[in-house]
């Protein structure tokens, strides 16, 4: 009877330890879900914010604030800015950022810093293909050029996107996300930075055919 | 001896609970997949709706390609959009999306969407969305039930089309079951509805 018992609870221990493994696998899996679906509802709410706050017909820097800065309330780890394209200078000036420093408007602002470099920066390439560009690895990524990469070192990134906003007519610019961390970018958030680009295009162009 | 029995009972009694929180764990991570899904289809609709304005569409191009998107969106397979005819102060139904022909040769015929008479016509008014879960519970929309019963639906909520400087008409989605809005679809409908606002606008 003793050894009988023995076997019992050996046999319990083994089965509980299996039990035990999966019991901690199915809830690590559970809060990755979580902590995926807790994003997604953040990016669904944003657009909610965003396409009401047009009903109120703001003025422009202050959606672009919102945009940034909603951005940022979504994904903690990136920093955001939208970029308008002057189109005579052909150069790009930022006009609302949130979570980066100073320098950054004086850096993209700089002369040797501008869509001329179509190609060798993500905003550039972005512009050029009309496709939104991004990297997740951007210091060692080869089709970055040198003067992006030094900005990057400059400002500590590691990655970053760039969504064209493109209009029917006309091109107004780039919204750019960074980030200090490598790998935060996949096929899912850059369709909603893109969407979030494509909504500002499409409002943009609306206040600018209402003003004729 | 009578420890060790004492125990394996406890330890039984420990893998029983196990195996309740994992079969707990199975069903909220399906009902957990199941939300992931949905948000993710809205923010792919979000996208693809995003994504064509830019083409040199029509007018009824553009409805008709919106409405198509929409009603692949799970759950809204039934809907249809009303413009406001503002000389005439009426609501012109020019989508229609998983509505049996029955239905709209009846409604074309019979129904004459005044702006703020029916659901169509509150939102409008109003500017906010109407939420009907029940139909037969709802005293404005309780005597349009023989057209629920013909069109295949018990619920429905409708949600106006607006821009900052005008009213367009109404987006309505028409549920199968009662209950089917609640917070999550009308915020949806809110922003399906101010993405079809800026494209008409455009």
């Amino acid at each position: 009877m003793f050894t009988f018992l023995l076997i019992i609870l050996s046999l319990e221990f083994l089965v509980l330890g299996v039990l035990f493994w999966f019991w901690g696998k199915m809830a690590r899996y559970q809060m990755k879900l979580k902590t995926s679906r807790e994003e997604l509802w953040r990016m669904l709410s944003l657009f909610s914010e965003i396409t009401n706050s047009v009903l109120k017909n703001p003025e422009i820097p202050a959606l672009y604030s919102q945009v940034t800065d909603g951005v940022v309330g979504v994904f903690p780890f990136l920093k955001t800015s939208i970029l308008e394209l002057n189109e005579e200078k052909q150069i790009l000036i930022p006009i609302s950022w949130q979570g980066l420093p100073k320098e950054y408007s004086q850096l993209k602002t700089s002369q040797d810093y501008g869509i001329s470099r179509a190609g060798r920066s993500l905003d550039g390439r972005a512009l050029v293909t009309r496709q939104p560009a991004y990297s997740n690895d951007a210091l060692n990524d080869p089709q970055i050029g040198d003067s992006s990469k030094r900005v990057a070192r400059l400002l500590n990134l590691n990655a970053g996107s760039a969504q064209p906003i493109l209009g029917k007519k006309k091109t107004y610019g780039v919204f750019m996300t960074y980030s200090s961390l490598k790998n935060v970018y996949n096929i899912e958030r850059i369709q909603f930075l893109q969407t979030l680009a494509n909504f500002l295009a499409m409002w943009l162009e609306n206040k600018q055919n209402e003003r004729g | 001896m009578t420890v060790l029995a004492a125990l394996s009972i406890l330890i039984f009694a420990v893998l029983v609970f196990f195996v309740f929180q994992i079969l707990s764990l199975r069903a909220n991570s399906s009902l957990l997949k199941e939300s992931l899904l949905k948000a993710r289809q809205r923010l792919l609709f979000y996208y693809d709706i995003s994504s064509f304005y830019r083409q040199d569409l029509t007018k009824e191009e553009l409805l008709e390609t919106f409405f198509q998107k929409l009603s692949q969106v799970p759950g809204l397979a039934k809907c249809s959009y009303f413009e406001l005819n503002e000389e005439k102060q009426i609501l012109e139904r020019l989508v229609a999306r998983g509505l049996p022909e029955e239905y709209l040769t009846k409604t074309k015929l019979e129904l004459l969407h005044r702006v703020g008479g029916a659901a169509t016509g509150r939102s409008l008014s109003t500017k906010k969305p109407v939420v009907a879960n029940d139909m037969e519970a709802d005293p404005a929309l309780s005597k349009f039930l023989d057209y629920g019963r013909l069109g295949g639906f018990v619920s429905l909520i409708t949600i106006p089309v607006l821009t900052a400087k005008r009213s367009y008409g109404s987006l309505i989605v028409y549920g199968e079951r009662k209950n089917m809005f609640g917070k999550d679809e009308v915020n949806f409908g809110q922003v399906t509805a101010n993405f079809l606002g800026q494209i008409l606008e455009g």
